[in-house]
């Protein structure tokens, strides 16, 4: 039960991901939509969102320290 | 394939041919600085990855359109996903982003350091005009458009500078460290000189910064590039790089003309002599809204032609011209021109045009009322 | 509803037509009827934004002023933008999925219809409005149309009260446009079209729902602040009174950047309909393309600040929106690409959808070319507010949007109106297109990195030769505008008429339909398998 939960976590990170770059499969697809809940890809989405921006932001922190600005 | 060929030769011919039009640009400038050369390097690098990028994909499109056109018997494959070819068509591009990234960032950093400048220099953006204070020199001054309204009206053949010559330039010494700090007076302008690659927005209450350290002597021309009324397209900018001894020079020379000019307030003026001053002053300060003929635009910009103010009490008269209206396009004139043009041009609207007060305003009254109410009236227009 | 439909499906829709006379285009609450309502109003606002471009080429045709004062050439261009962005591009999306979104998954009709007609009637009297600002004293809005403050409060003229009152009426009509579609999407499919079987058009505009729902209170929100600074004495944008000029940009950018995308994501979908039909192949990639979407659209939230680099962010600042800008780009290269490899390989014919949809690629992507260099910041600061900007949205939403738009109407007329297209004057109207769009706008990337600054009615003499070349492409453009009104009144009175399927490689629900498609469609739920 617990582990399931987790690994249906982890598959709609996957997705999220995916989308991010812009690639699914299709047979991967399928199983997003089978299993997947939309609330959970919405959730994740926007967690993701934040965390691409607080990764842009230490992308942005360290590419000044290596400049030393 | 020969008529391609004939076609592209046809072309190439066209485009040398043109080439040799001196004032033709199908490019950016490289300019004359560090940074404008590594912005120029920059747009190149991209611009050419982005055509390297378009042969392949539209290489592979046309490829397909003539090939796999239905009138020669191209039979549909029927496949629709390659999760590898499209992680690889996601991850190369992300790596020429990546690639493209680095020099961009470096080239940003560069143009955002401002400090440890020689020379400081404020800008400040006016409906439509440029106010250029040379800080720590005590000199300041405005820069207009001189183009005449009869080459723009097509009454008159178009000099070689049209819409880009001021009356006075600003003017810089090379090779020296130039910080600029960018404001404006009423809305938002932004003042962009290309050959320094220099494009700040001039924001009203705000104050931003760059800078340019300019490399060869000569002019260079620029526009505002934020729309900002009605003559948005009539504020030209041109920048005048001179050596820096000259620069001494040049401050030298436009101090003495300042305590010249203070020295014309004292004399006294003739109606006539004011008038012919005036006219003169009008057309390049006042016409571009109050019209030539002194009828306006109304609402926005009202006639001055039989109006009630410049035919009533002289002491209003003086008091908008010098301090303004605020929350209006009437700008306070008191900084841009002098005591002895002020005089002329407020003479000049009590006499023009059917305006006949027969009174004349002489500058000695302007410098009593600009010394008299600096300290209120200043402070309290900002 | 289902206790409805006992009488058979093609019976039941013969008693149900429309009303007659002018009562059944004011009082419909049928989609088709709406959808064409929306439709007619953008070729209407098209041609109405078209005729003020063409005014202002005109005037930009040679140096010196000739037909215009620059204050009117500022409230042409502000209305050109306007006019064409909330009139022609969105209703015309709105109008296409009005037609099409029932029909392709199989729904009777929208969800809400009372509000689909509300959400049309109140347009025209915004765009009545907004219009008749013209007339007024001072004028119309001159500030553009992203209208920044302080030129579009403090000095602005008085007619941009009624300005901020139409903006807010074009937000509530898409607003209800977006709930609708939203409802008819998720509640009205057929028995057996899940999410994962929708057609692409109906994916993006899914998603473009609700971009549409997240940032119009936003657009509503700035033109308030705007009303309250002009007149109820608040200082948002207002230095003096310990404002911010820039608050604005960042506010209407935050609106603006996902409107970019509210106004190409629908056109992916028609585009993904239309390359797959023609190329007889199912579309490549197609749950990339869904991935992509949504990734783009909650992206584009964040990276609004790419329009402002030259307000004087602090350099953090620019480089994060840099960054997250080219980021951006990975997901909308990875479409251009799908579409390229669908019509690898396919059976290829190009009748005039098709033709315009492969135009749409190749353009989109030279748009997305030139949309990658501004996104480089330091080499912005030399793009910004000049022509090659200019160059650069034009790029995107002529032969972008407006290319979708008209790929769309070609691609489905024949299922409206039961009739056939005139292919040699669809193809000619589109040869003629394509050729006056990029005598139009590419010689206004050379004026750009010349220097030549937007939104100026007159220019220096180095920009003669190419702003001569741009007037007389945007009136080859313009006028071949007149053979598309030409083609569409053509179709609907030809008498050629066509089967269900039309296309020959065209799949849905909605080529199952018969041609026309009546007046009531999938009364009874098709069921998809």
């Amino acid at each position: 039960m617990h582990t399931d939960i987790i690994q249906r976590c982890w598959r709609t990170l996957l997705g999220v991901l995916a989308g991010f770059l812009g690639v699914r499969s299709e047979s991967a697809r399928e199983q997003d939509f089978k299993e997947g809940r939309a609330l959970h890809f919405v959730v994740i989405g926007v967690l993701m969102a934040v965390v691409f921006v607080i990764f842009v932001i230490i992308l942005v922190r360290w590419a000044l320290s290596i400049l030393g600005a | 394939m020969g008529t391609i060929r004939t076609i592209i030769f046809g072309l190439s011919l066209a485009l040398s041919s043109h080439s040799a039009h001196a004032e033709w640009a199908l490019n950016l400038s490289p300019g004359v600085t560090e940074v404008s050369r590594s912005v120029y390097d920059l747009h190149m690098t991209i611009f050419w990855i982005c055509v390297a990028i378009g042969v392949v994909v539209f290489g592979v499109m046309f490829w397909s359109i003539f090939h796999h056109r239905k009138s020669r018997g191209a039979e549909a494959h029927h496949f629709h996903e390659h999760t590898l070819v499209e992680v690889a068509w996601t991850i190369v591009p992300l790596g020429i982003l990546i690639a493209m990234a680095v020099p961009a960032t470096a080239t940003l950093v560069k143009m955002y350091d401002s400090s440890e400048a020689d020379l400081d220099v404020q800008i400040t953006g006016y409906q439509w005009k440029w106010r250029y204070t040379y800080l720590d020199q005590d000199l300041d001054f405005f820069s207009n458009l001189t183009t005449p309204q009869e080459q723009i009206g097509n009454q008159q053949a178009k000099g070689e500078h049209y819409l880009l010559e001021v009356d006075r330039h600003l003017v810089l010494p090379t090779d020296t460290k130039i910080r600029l700090l960018l404001t404006a007076n009423d809305v938002i302008h932004s003042w962009w000189v290309p050959a320094l690659a220099v494009k700040k927005d001039a924001v009203p209450g705000f104050i931003n910064e760059a800078w340019t350290r300019i490399d060869e002597p000569g002019i260079y021309r620029g526009q505002c590039a934020e729309l900002c009324g009605k003559d948005h397209g009539f504020m030209p900018i041109v920048v005048e790089a001179v050596p820096p001894e000259q620069f001494q020079q040049w401050l030298a020379e436009v101090k003495a003309e300042k305590l010249a000019e203070a020295a014309a307030a004292e004399k006294s003026w003739t109606l006539d002599e004011l008038m012919t001053q005036g006219e003169q002053v009008y057309l390049r300060a006042c016409a571009a809204c109050h019209q030539p003929t002194g009828t306006g635009v109304p609402p926005a910009f009202p006639a001055l032609k039989g109006s009630p103010i410049a035919l009533g009490d002289v002491g209003t008269h003086i008091d908008i011209v010098l301090n303004g209206r605020p929350a209006t396009a009437m700008q306070a004139f008191r900084d841009q021109l002098s005591a002895s043009e002020l005089a002329a041009v407020i003479t000049y609207e009590r006499n023009a045009w059917g305006n006949s007060t027969g009174e004349a305003v002489s500058p000695s009254q302007i410098a009593e009322m600009l010394a008299g109410n600096a300290d209120t009236v200043g402070e309290g227009a900002q | 509803m289902s206790t409805l439909d006992t009488a058979a499906p093609g019976a039941h829709e013969e008693h149900h037509g429309p009303a007659t006379g002018i009562g059944r285009w004011l009082f419909t609450t049928n989609h088709k009827d709406i959808g064409t309502l929306y439709l007619w109003f953008s070729l209407l606002m098209f041609l109405i934004g078209g005729v003020m471009a063409l005014l202002i080429r005109s005037e930009l045709f040679q140096p010196g002023l000739q037909l215009v004062e620059p204050g009117f050439f500022n409230q042409l261009t502000t209305m050109h933008g306007l006019i064409m962005v909330f009139g022609a591009v969105m209703p015309a999306f709105v109008g296409l999925a009005n037609w099409m979104v029932p029909l392709m998954i199989g729904a009777p009709d929208m969800a809400l219809p009372r509000m689909n007609n509300w959400s049309f009637w109140i347009l025209p009297f915004a765009f009545a409005i907004l219009v008749s600002t013209l007339f007024m004293d001072g004028g119309a809005p001159n500030f553009g149309w992203t209208f920044y403050a302080p030129l579009s409060t403090t000095y602005a003229p008085p007619s941009v009260t009624y300005f901020i009152f139409a903006i807010h009426i074009m937000g509530a009509s898409s607003i209800m446009g977006a709930i609708n579609i939203i409802a008819t999407i998720l509640n009205l499919r057929a028995p057996g079209m899940t999410m994962m079987k929708l057609p692409l058009f109906v994916w993006t505009w899914l998603i473009t729902a609700f971009l549409l729902i997240a940032v119009m209170p936003v657009l509503a929100g700035v033109v308030t602040m705007m009303l309250m600074d002009i007149h109820f004495g608040t200082s948002f944008f207002n230095a003096a009174g310990g404002g911010d000029p820039v608050l604005f940009q960042h506010v209407f950018w935050f609106f603006g950047h996902p409107e970019v995308y509210i106004m190409i994501l629908p056109a992916f979908g028609i585009v993904s309909q239309i390359i797959p039909t023609f190329s007889r192949k199912k579309l490549f990639g197609y749950a990339s393309m869904v991935y992509a979407t949504a990734s783009i659209a909650i992206l584009s939230f964040l990276v609004w600040a790419h329009h402002m680099f030259t307000v004087g962010l602090p350099l953090v600042g620019e480089l994060f929106f840099m960054f997250a800008t080219m980021l951006i780009a990975v997901p909308t290269g990875v479409k251009v690409f799908n579409w390229v490899a669908t019509m690898y390989r396919g059976s290829l014919t190009f009748e005039t959808p098709m033709l315009f949809a492969i135009a749409f690629v190749v353009l989109f992507t030279i748009g997305g070319f030139s949309g990658l260099m501004l996104a480089i910041a330091p080499v912005d600061f030399q793009y910004h507010d000049t022509y090659f900007v200019v160059a650069h949205f034009h790029y995107v939403l002529v032969p972008g949007a407006i290319f979708s738009i008209m790929a769309g109407v070609y691609y489905w007329l024949p299922k409206w109106t039961g009739h056939a297209l005139n292919e040699s004057m669809g193809k000619f109207h589109f040869w003629c297109s394509f050729i006056g769009v990029n005598i139009t706008f590419f010689p206004m990337h050379f004026l750009g990195l010349a220097g030549m600054p937007r939104r100026i009615p007159d220019y220096a003499l180095q920009f003669a030769d190419f702003n001569m070349v741009a007037t007389v492409g945007a009136f080859i453009f313009g006028f071949s505008q007149l053979l598309f009104v030409w083609n569409v009144i053509h179709c609907i009175r030809s008498r050629e008429t066509v089967s269900a399927q039309v296309w020959e490689g065209a799949h849905g629900l909605e080529w199952e339909v018969p041609s026309p498609a009546p007046y009531h469609t999938h009364t009874t739920p098709p069921r998809v398998e």
